[in-house]
């Protein structure tokens, strides 16, 4: 190739990739959740102007000539903080699951950014809904599960969806571990989980004090040092009351700040949460309501989370059959019908994640310089037969909603 | 026992039995002011429903109250039917599918199912007042279903009297394994041989019955209840997901003339037209969050159930509890409106066309004199996400009231540990 074609096709390929950003609109909503310090607006206008919103507010003056898009309610993208989609497929076949080593009970080397499939029908699925970023995780199996990462919903690789490619460590404790691993290589109690990563920890404090020239690579070791340096965040998965409690006594022996996943009895040890400053990641009508450790979920539990000045935010959490995943939308509506504040439903889905996952300069609420990440209602958003009319991503309309 | 004895004994058990009787006659409540849904009918603003002796004993805009009756002002609150699920696995999760081989048509469900298992309380707490509890999918013929009523100490108690139940069989991926079947054309095989044998014993019994000559067969427990479908009493529950397996549901329902209901039926959108046209076949559908989780749902969509209420299809929507929680069971009633059904087609596929696939609309399903007093009490639109089950009436008996703290926790969560749950209020 010529410099002057080469030249050329830089040009032409700018020129596609603006041509989708580089244009500004208009969004009326009759009712908007900014997610900021400005609360819920009403009649409020935001403008996009090249993936970013570039205003926000009720007072904004639009011209005659703009393309407008009207909507009853405004939302920012939603935050799904715990999913297994694009790493667990829609089949559930063995050729679309990579979300789970199951030979491995220990698997902090590993990245959920190298199982990670855009074209999975399930991240579409999400996006329809209003989901406009995932924190995608391993399945809660292994004691020590491997690497989560940050992406949003729409976009041709993993590594251009990526927001942030090693977010946080994903621990495992209560039954899982036992029934994936019990038979074969362990845990097979409680303690043993417990001690395992409490090993893998040890191990790598070690390691960090080895002479750097000296120390042999090693992935999992570098992993679980970042965990310790607090450069990538620690997530337990916890559903008892005591799972929980182990955890957060990982966490308190490391210097960890305790994320919990499911945390399904946290609105049992509230002052214990407060005091540990933990955050919960709450799936509200818990999956499956079968017996064993779900079996005291309660479908109020966010609105006693919220009493308590706990942070949560909102996942659909794993599944493992049918349905393959839940939808964010309707596990928030649940939680509100039984008492949660909208304000603080959406927050939970949006600002508080979006601060809780480091990427809140970016997503997580609509204020001027952050990206267009929206979702248009026809009606309130957690109401059954209200629909989602359009899902903005950097900008770009994509998807039609339902 | 001396004769005096006797007498005085004779005497008081006529007294006890006597008040009984006159316990029943009292037993008379009235709702007033009500928003009334009837199903069958106009919804009645403002109206009065009057339950006697279990029964439903009128119902209406300007009718006289009975004296004696308890009077309950329900201003504000929405009273529809108990909803009817027409596929459920309350009571027997755990002990549904047997393993040991495949065609079981002698099995009862009857025989796995534990009337104390809290998640019965869990669906009244979801408005829910019938149910057909089945066996699994696992096998070709799974087993025989039984029609209750949420409320009662024994599975006997619970039986919806006159009712047989029907007869569980599955298609498609979830009989298929190890052992055979494990093709969809052994699965075909082994449900149409079942049918052959029922007609052969169905034929000596016949015959057997015209001439004394004729030898009956050999009782046969299986066929037995093979025949009672075959009769025509005993309506079959296919379970099929996909267009091809539901091809060759009515492949089969066309061979032997059986009374079907489709079971999930996920892509039966696709046969509307065709389901439409057929005398004796319904499809009880299931609306869940996403598609996928193994191949044969992968085309699940939110507007089928609308798709199929345009065609003129009779259609029910089911919680298959687990899968849905029996509370959310009116959600999905909800999301097919989302997807396009009508408020309407709605309401009617959780009651009185429920209540056809099981045989039974001639007790449940609707509100009208005559029917069972099973009612479902709402603060709001049913529909709505917002709404509340108040209370959930079976025979003229209140079954749940959530003014009630330990009632509330089975529409909450949290009933396996109540003391430790109601003392959180008190702790904020």
């Amino acid at each position: 190739m010529t410099v002057f074609k080469a030249i050329i096709a830089t040009l032409i390929f700018a020129a596609c990739v603006s041509f989708a950003s580089a244009q500004t609109f208009y969004i009326k909503a009759n009712t908007l959740y900014t997610s900021s310090n400005d609360g819920v607006l009403n009649d409020a206008v935001i403008v996009v102007k090249d993936g970013k919103i570039d205003k926000v507010g009720t007072n904004i003056e639009v011209p005659s000539n703009a393309t407008v898009i009207e909507a009853k309610v405004v939302t920012p993208g939603l935050i799904d903080s715990h999913t297994v989609v694009g790493v667990s497929g829609a089949y559930n076949v063995d050729a679309d699951q990579d979300a789970f080593e199951k030979v491995d009970n220990m698997g902090a080397e590993y990245r959920i950014l190298d199982s990670f499939n855009p074209n999975e029908t399930l991240i579409a699925h999400a996006r329809k809904f209003g989901v406009t970023t995932i924190h995608v995780t391993p399945q809660p199996a292994a004691p020590v599960g491997g690497v989560t990462a940050l992406f949003k919903t729409y976009g041709q690789t993993a590594d251009q969806m990526a927001l942030r490619t090693e977010t946080a460590m994903m621990f495992n404790l209560g039954e899982a571990p036992k029934y994936f691993f019990g038979d074969n290589i362990g845990p097979s109690t409680r303690m043993a989980t417990a001690s395992l990563i409490r090993e893998s920890l040890y191990k790598a404090k070690a390691w960090i004090q080895e002479d750097k020239d000296k120390r042999k690579p090693d992935l999992a070791m570098e992993a679980l040092a970042k965990v310790l340096s607090g450069d990538i965040d620690a997530m337990f998965t916890a559903h008892r009351d005591y799972d929980i409690a182990t955890a957060l006594r990982i966490a308190k022996e490391f210097d960890l700040k305790p994320i919990i996943n499911y945390g399904t009895e946290g609105y049992l040890m509230r002052d214990t949460l407060k005091a540990a400053e933990a955050t919960i990641i709450t799936a509200p009508t818990m999956q499956r309501s079968s017996p064993g450790q779900k079996e005291n979920a309660s479908l109020e539990a966010t609105r006693f989370l919220q009493a308590a000045n706990i942070p949560f935010v909102f996942s659909s959490g794993y599944e493992g059959y049918v349905p393959k995943t839940r939808v964010l939308l309707w596990e928030m509506a649940i939680a509100v019908a039984n008492g949660l504040d909208r304000e603080a439903a959406i927050n939970a889905a949006t600002i508080v994640p979006a601060k809780l996952w480091g990427v809140s300069k970016n997503i997580g609420s609509i204020e001027k310089g952050k990206d267009a990440d929206l979702v248009l209602y026809d009606g309130d958003p957690f109401e059954y037969i209200s629909k989602v009319t359009g899902v903005y991503i950097n900008g770009e309309r994509v998807s039609e909603g339902g | 026992m001396n004769t005096r004895k006797k007498l005085l004994l004779g005497v008081v058990s006529l007294m006890a039995s006597m008040s009984l009787v006159h316990a029943n006659e009292a037993n008379i409540t009235a709702f007033t002011n009500a928003d009334l849904l009837p199903i069958t009918s106009a919804p009645i603003e403002g109206g009065t429903i009057v339950l006697k002796d279990g029964k439903i004993h009128a119902i209406g805009k300007d009718i006289a109250i009975p004296s004696g009756a308890t009077i309950i002002d329900a201003t504000g609150k929405v009273i529809m039917p108990g909803i009817v699920d027409t596929h459920s696995h309350l009571g027997a999760a755990g002990d549904i599918n047997e393993r040991s081989k495949k065609v079981n048509p002698e099995m009862r469900v009857l025989d796995s199912f534990n009337p104390a298992d809290p998640r019965i309380k869990v669906a009244l707490a979801g408005g829910i007042t019938v149910a057909n509890v089945m066996p699994g999918s696992g096998n070709v013929i799974g087993g025989q279903t039984i029609y209750i009523k949420l409320a009662g100490d024994t599975v006997e108690e619970m039986l919806i009297p006159g009712s047989i139940g029907g007869m569980k069989f599955a298609n498609g991926t979830n009989p298929k394994g190890d052992k055979a079947p494990n093709t969809r054309m052994a699965t075909a095989a082994m449900a149409r041989e079942a049918f052959y044998n029922a007609k052969t014993y169905q034929e000596k019994k016949k015959a057997a019955a015209k001439s004394r000559k004729v030898a009956p067969p050999e009782f046969d427990l299986g066929n037995e209840a093979m025949v009672e479908i075959l009769e025509g009493k005993r309506i079959l529950h296919f379970h099929s997901h996909r267009m091809d397996d539901i091809v060759t549901v009515l492949r089969l329902q066309k061979e032997f003339g059986f009374r079907l209901v489709i079971q999930h039926g996920t892509e039966s959108y696709k046969l509307a037209d065709m389901l439409a046209g057929l005398e004796d076949v319904y499809v009880s559908h299931i609306l869940i969050d996403s598609h996928g989780g193994k191949h044969e749902t992968m085309e699940l969509r939110i507007d089928g159930a609308a798709t199929l209420e345009k065609a003129g299809v009779k259609l029910a929507l089911h919680s298959d509890d687990g899968v849905i929680d029996s509370r959310f069971l009116i959600r999905t009633a909800g999301l097919a409106m989302r997807g396009g059904l009508s408020r309407e087609g709605a309401l009617t596929a959780l009651t009185i066309n429920g209540a056809h696939m099981l045989d039974i609309a001639d007790r449940v399903g609707s509100l009208e004199v005559g029917k069972d007093a099973d009612l479902a009490i709402f603060d709001g639109d049913p529909l709505s996400v917002y709404s509340n089950v108040l209370e959930t009436w079976i025979n003229g008996e209140q079954v749940y009231n959530r003014s009630n703290p330990k009632h509330k926790l089975f529409a909450t969560g949290g009933y396996r540990i109540s003391d430790r749950y109601l003392a959180l209020e008190g702790g904020e």
